[in-house]
């Protein structure tokens, strides 16, 4: 598989593939009537919660820093949008779940991954590969690597704590899927992680 | 009860897979981006950071931050589309626009750049007594840095008058004073040609401009705008100055 390929965005249900990221947002929205500051309070206590996990959420599917943050924002209004539809106890995965969506919106053209020539670069430069920055784009390279199928479950539950159950629910898939597919992204990732410190031993980092 | 695995960073992992992990675990957006963030949904950023600064924030910054933003309205914040949603959820205030003083605007700044540990961390946090020994080693070799490590955030200062600027700034378009706007969005531009409300700024300008009756200075910095921020939420809004 070709590596560009791989950031293709394709981890939600083929049905969501043509929907635009302004689809949720700018579709039928409800007649404006005056919310109730309970809903503002509700809307603030979630993006006080939860938006570091939905820009990380972005960011692992190769968003750069502003467009996840846009897209986060988007991700936002749309919870604020259907407020009334979401279960207190399911607001994590509602949006988590949008997320996902207006990533795949946005489409290649957005994600910040160039792969294929820049491995060796990025293995040469990781001199200091316990740098934060440095380490963050490691786990991006590597996850980039990764069937996105795959690599989707792994960063729900190895970089995000859902459960397993959270996210079969999340993905609608069975509960052994999700159990299948972490082993094999797991295998995946191992298996990249592992190449990265051979070439970074061949090449004195490490 | 689940039956899920232990996480790789708790059991399993190498060294090298739990730093990796633990980094992208970590990551938070900068201040900036939050404030940002927050700005576009009408929330006040006092409030976010106050809610999740148990410790440290004052009792009425968050507390008042509601009804401040319930006293104002989004202009070129969001996007038409955007708009119409956010307005249907009653998203209606941008705290950050309302204040007309300075002072108003310096707590929610204030609270975001006072924000926690464990929510804005600081770069390269412990990931463990063995790594720090090994990047203490590594770090003294000489690295060429990787692509684009995010920029460093800015200082209080700046970001309050960044907000402040932008802040007048809309509040003269929408009074329809738009030399003044433009004023104000120049010396914006000049002070903080990286600033963190860069595509805001550029938007007023733009609505400026065509309030002003200079439309096609205002059409040719819509087609900058949308080539620039093409998937920013206020994209909707300046592709109509565009197609004008």
């Amino acid at each position: 598989m070709k590596l560009r390929d791989m950031t293709r965005l394709a981890l939600v249900k083929a049905g969501d593939a043509t929907e635009r990221s302004t689809a949720p947002i700018a579709g039928t929205p409800r007649a404006a009537p005056p919310r109730a500051p309970a809903d503002r309070s509700r809307l603030e206590r979630m993006f006080t919660a939860h938006h570091a996990l939905v820009w990380r959420t972005l960011r692992r599917r190769g968003l750069d820093a502003d467009a996840a943050a846009d897209a986060t924002q988007q991700t936002f209004l749309v919870a604020a949008e259907r407020l009334p539809d979401i279960n207190q106890d399911s607001e994590r995965a509602f949006l988590v779940g949008t997320a996902l969506r207006v990533a795949f919106a946005w489409g290649r053209k957005t994600v910040r991954w160039q792969l294929d020539e820049d491995m060796d670069r990025r293995i040469g430069a990781a001199r200091d590969v316990l740098d934060e920055q440095t380490a963050i784009q490691l786990c991006d390279l590597a996850l980039s690597k990764v069937d996105p199928e795959l690599a989707e479950i792994f960063v729900l539950f190895e970089l995000e704590d859902l459960t397993s159950p959270e996210i079969a629910a999340l993905l609608e898939i069975p509960l052994g899927t999700v159990a299948s597919r972490l082993r094999r992204a797991r295998e995946q990732f191992r298996m990249v992680v592992s190449r990265l410190e051979l070439a970074m031993r061949r090449e004195g980092n490490a | 009860m689940t039956s899920d695995p232990k996480r790789l960073t708790v059991v399993g992992a190498t060294d090298l897979e739990r730093s990796l992990l633990q980094a992208a675990r970590r990551e938070r957006p900068s201040h900036e981006l939050t404030a940002r963030m927050a700005a576009g949904l009408g929330i006040s950023a006092a409030a976010v950071t106050a809610a999740a600064t148990v410790t440290a924030a004052a009792p009425g910054v968050a507390a008042a931050a509601p009804v401040a933003a319930a006293k104002t309205t989004v202009a070129v914040w969001v996007s038409a589309g955007v708009l119409a949603a956010a307005a249907a959820a009653g998203v209606v205030g941008v705290r950050l626009s309302s204040a007309p003083a300075p002072a108003g605007s310096n707590r929610p700044v204030a609270a975001v750049v006072a924000a926690p540990a464990e929510e804005m961390p600081a770069v390269a946090p412990s990931v463990g007594a063995s790594s720090e020994r090994r990047s203490e080693k590594l770090r003294r070799r000489s690295a060429a840095p990787l692509a684009a490590p995010s920029p460093a955030p800015a200082p209080a200062g700046d970001l309050r008058d960044q907000i402040a600027l932008v802040d007048a700034a809309r509040t003269a378009v929408k009074a329809g004073s738009t030399e003044r706007a433009l004023v104000l969005l120049r010396r914006y531009e000049v002070s903080y040609p990286g600033g963190a409300f860069r595509p805001e700024a550029l938007a007023l300008r733009i609505e400026a401009l065509d309030e002003a009756g200079h439309a096609a200075e205002a059409r040719a910095l819509a087609r900058e705008f949308l080539t620039r921020y093409p998937h920013s939420p206020l994209a909707d809004r300046i592709g109509r100055v565009a197609r004008k």
